[in-house]
């Protein structure tokens, strides 16, 4: 036995019932209050699931939500369900001869009334519920030992890995007796880490190598929820699944996930090792066809202000240094609907409200919090993000999704001074306020995209709604079994603007094939420009590589334009996606300042600063005869 | 004809709880040959929410129509009434069938029409 009582855990349920203001016992109490036992056997038979304690108490206060600052009435009243429960929790505890029920008891008491509110968010979250109640039943502890799997480097293995990701990827391996680690396959601007990795048999044959996705927690978790609710039945036949749950290492805020991968021949594994025109046509003939028929393909008519699928993209809205309420006046409060118009004159230091957002991420470790604006299907759109610095944490309860009725604070940056930053980073003497910069030749300018993007996001969008990828960049496309596309990272999975994953796609494609070849200068870069801009073959030198997937890209983009023809629509989605990259702090300053160039330029085409438009030359006309050939 | 239904309550203080209507003991009212339910904070409803203060005190009713199906009625109420899709919540704008056994929310409770037990 642990050695926990059933004080124990009503003492935690209790804590738990009045940082929630909600006053009475119920189920999800009992629940929290077991998963915070030092030595719960309820968290240990859920981490098997890949299910961290954390996770799952912000889950569960999601769903139950704060309640009111007046209570209603004294004292602690049981709810008539938790009754229920306590009650089949001593008939169990009676039956095995104890005269109190113990965790056990009460967790599968809890189970066997099958119909609480904890129950409905495990099930919302994918946990087996029947291996839960075995693995109780069971009752012998999971062993938390680290495992003795050898991890082995092959010569092409060429990233550091720290000791917790060394930890992590013994756990994820544990049932093998041997790892090789074969490749680091970079592309992400995250703190995420994917490897491919051929494990071995306790008898030392090799089984068929895998893709491992390290990440913090909560991504992971995010992300195996969203594989098994929006994609997994949506998946071609041949390409990435997510094999078993994840795996956590709860102490660090790490974990893990596992994807199959089926390899050609050739030992391509990354779309990279692609060359130019190859990668073009595999773009256009393999990929886009495969998910297509479930994704882009089943597009609908959608009409959206760009905010609501870009405004995310963007540094925060405005960043503050949390202050005590009451104790100065405040000078302005942010709500929904949020007016950017105010909130971009905001003063260093000025004292605002923000009420009814929605609590994106708490990161105690920073002290910072992140709102977003609306609530429920609102906050989906990830739209106005807020960021709290200095947030206090201590003694109050802080979890996802809940709605933050008021946090006040003093303004410390806007998003103007966020973009600012940005790009005086690239060059010390941008003018922020001038209408337009030089384009790709001596008389061509641009819009000023820190002058323009913020009237963009108010552009009407005509457009097409599909189920995404999101996250569509070169790292997260693999070149499987006979050309097979094998796409991993699920994490933004969503339905969304249908040339979101294209746009994001040939950002990707001009910061790792175009911008190494574009020199240092910013004469490089507008020649860089201006080969994006004029795309047309026949193409020549060593950055024309580059160039022929965006080609193809376009040539997607041509057909799942809402209008065919409307350029503009894709134009504001890139003038996004490239304005997000300029604030990548592990991209070249060479890459930076060409994307700069390309959202000015898509800015342009999308009629920004309306610099006679018509006139304009139109950065997305492509010359399509190559396809044909 | 006398109509009856039980509806659980699935959240908060009252977690558990099963309330039982019936048109014969004077229940809900009729309206162009429908029943209806109201469920608010205020003491007049069929279903009081009287400890939910993100309820509205005329927040929705449940309308049982003559084909025997069951409507979610919000009324313009404050705090919205919902009901569950899948793993997701959507909010009701005027009135949305509704099945036995779905999860609907007013305010912050959510409530269950039960399934009749065979």
């Amino acid at each position: 036995m642990t050695g926990t009582t059933l004080r124990d855990i009503l003492i935690h349920a209790r804590q738990e019932s009045a940082r929630m203001q909600q006053h009475y016992m119920g189920v999800e109490h009992f629940c929290i209050g077991m998963l915070q036992l030092p030595n719960s056997a309820l968290a240990a038979a859920l981490e098997v699931q890949g299910y961290t304690p954390p996770y799952l108490i912000d889950y569960l206060r999601r769903k139950a939500g704060k309640g009111p600052k007046q209570r209603l009435w004294a004292g602690l009243p049981y709810t008539p369900r938790a009754d229920v429960v306590m009650g089949i929790a001593n008939d169990i505890a009676l039956e095995a001869g104890r005269t109190e029920p113990d965790e056990h008891d009460l967790a599968l008491a809890m189970l066997e009334e099958g119909d609480n509110l904890p129950l409905r968010a495990f099930a919302a979250l994918g946990v087996d519920l029947d291996r839960l109640a075995a693995d109780l039943k069971a009752a012998t502890p999971v062993s938390a030992a680290a495992p003795n799997t050898e991890l082995v480097f092959s010569d092409a293995f060429d990233a550091e890995l720290s000791v917790a990701h060394l930890v992590l990827l013994r756990r994820i391996f544990s049932r093998n007796g041997r790892v090789r680690l074969e490749r680091w396959l970079p592309g992400g601007h995250t703190s995420a880490i994917v490897l491919l990795a051929t494990p071995f048999r306790p008898e030392g044959d090799a089984d068929a190598p895998v893709v491992v996705k390290l990440d913090r927690a909560d991504a992971i978790l995010d992300e195996a929820q969203r594989y098994e609710t929006i994609v997994k039945r949506t998946l071609p036949a041949l390409t990435a699944r997510l094999i078993d749950t994840p795996v956590v290492l709860t102490g660090e805020n790490l974990a893990g996930l596992v994807y199959t991968f089926v390899p050609g021949e050739t030992g391509r594994v990354a779309a990279l090792d692609l060359d130019g025109d190859a990668l073009g046509n595999w773009l256009r003939d393999e990929l886009y066809p495969t998910f297509g028929a479930t994704w882009w393909n089943q597009r609908r008519p959608y009409r959206f202000p760009a905010w609501a699928e870009y405004d995310w993209l963007l540094p925060p809205l405005v960043t503050i240094e949390q202050i005590p309420e009451d104790e100065v006046k405040v000078a302005y409060v942010i709500r929904d609907p949020v007016r950017r118009a105010r909130v971009r004159t905001l003063e260093y230091g000025s004292v605002v409200s923000v009420e009814d957002f929605t609590l994106e991420q708490v990161r105690p470790d920073k002290q910072t919090l992140s709102l977003i604006g609306g609530k429920g299907q609102e906050a989906a759109r990830k739209a106005f993000r807020i960021e709290v610095r200095k947030a206090e944490l201590d003694g109050n309860v802080w979890f996802r999704g809940e709605i933050v009725e008021r946090i006040t604070g003093r303004v410390w940056r806007t998003r103007d001074e966020s973009l600012m930053h940005s790009v005086m980073a690239l060059d010390p003497d941008f003018d922020p306020r001038a209408g337009t910069i030089p384009g790709s030749t001596r008389d061509h300018r641009l819009p000023n995209p820190l002058v323009y993007y913020d009237e963009l996001l108010d552009r009407k969008v005509d457009a097409t709604l599909s189920m995404l990828h999101g996250d569509l960049h070169l790292g997260n496309i693999l070149v499987g079994h006979k050309q097979a596309p094998f796409l991993i990272d699920f994490e933004q999975a969503r339905t969304g603007h249908t040339l979101f994953d294209w746009a994001s796609l040939e950002i990707s494609l001009i910061t790792a094939l175009v911008a190494p070849n574009a020199g240092e200068t910013w004469d490089f870069a507008r020649r860089a420009l201006g080969m994006i801009t004029n795309l047309r073959p026949p193409l020549a030198g060593e950055a024309a590589e580059g160039v022929y997937p965006i080609l193809a890209v376009r040539e997607i983009v041509e057909q799942n334009l809402a209008a065919p023809g409307q350029w503009a629509e894709y134009a504001i989605a890139r003038a996004f996606v490239a304005l997000r990259g300029i604030g990548f702090s592990d991209l070249s300053t060479q890459a930076r300042r060409l994307l700069l160039l390309v959202s000015a330029q898509a800015m342009g085409d999308a009629g920004a600063g309306s610099a006679t438009p018509e006139n304009a030359p139109d950065a997305t006309q492509v010359d399509l005869s190559r396809t044909t050939s | 004809m006398t109509l009856r239904v039980d509806i659980m309550v699935m959240s908060g203080v009252d977690d558990g709880q099963l309330l039982s209507f019936s048109s014969y003991n004077g229940d809900g009212a009729a309206e162009a040959g429908d029943w209806i339910l109201r469920m608010g904070r205020r003491d007049g409803n069929d279903l009081i929410l009287r400890n939910d203060t993100f309820a509205s005190r005329d927040h929705a009713s449940l309308r049982f129509d003559q084909a025997g199906q069951w409507w979610l009625v919000d009324n313009k109420s404050r705090n919205g009434t919902f009901i569950e899709e899948g793993h997701d919540e959507a909010r009701v704008s005027g009135s949305i069938p509704l099945q036995d056994g779905q999860l609907f929310r007013v305010g912050h409770t959510w409530l269950r029409i039960q399934p009749e037990a065979e």
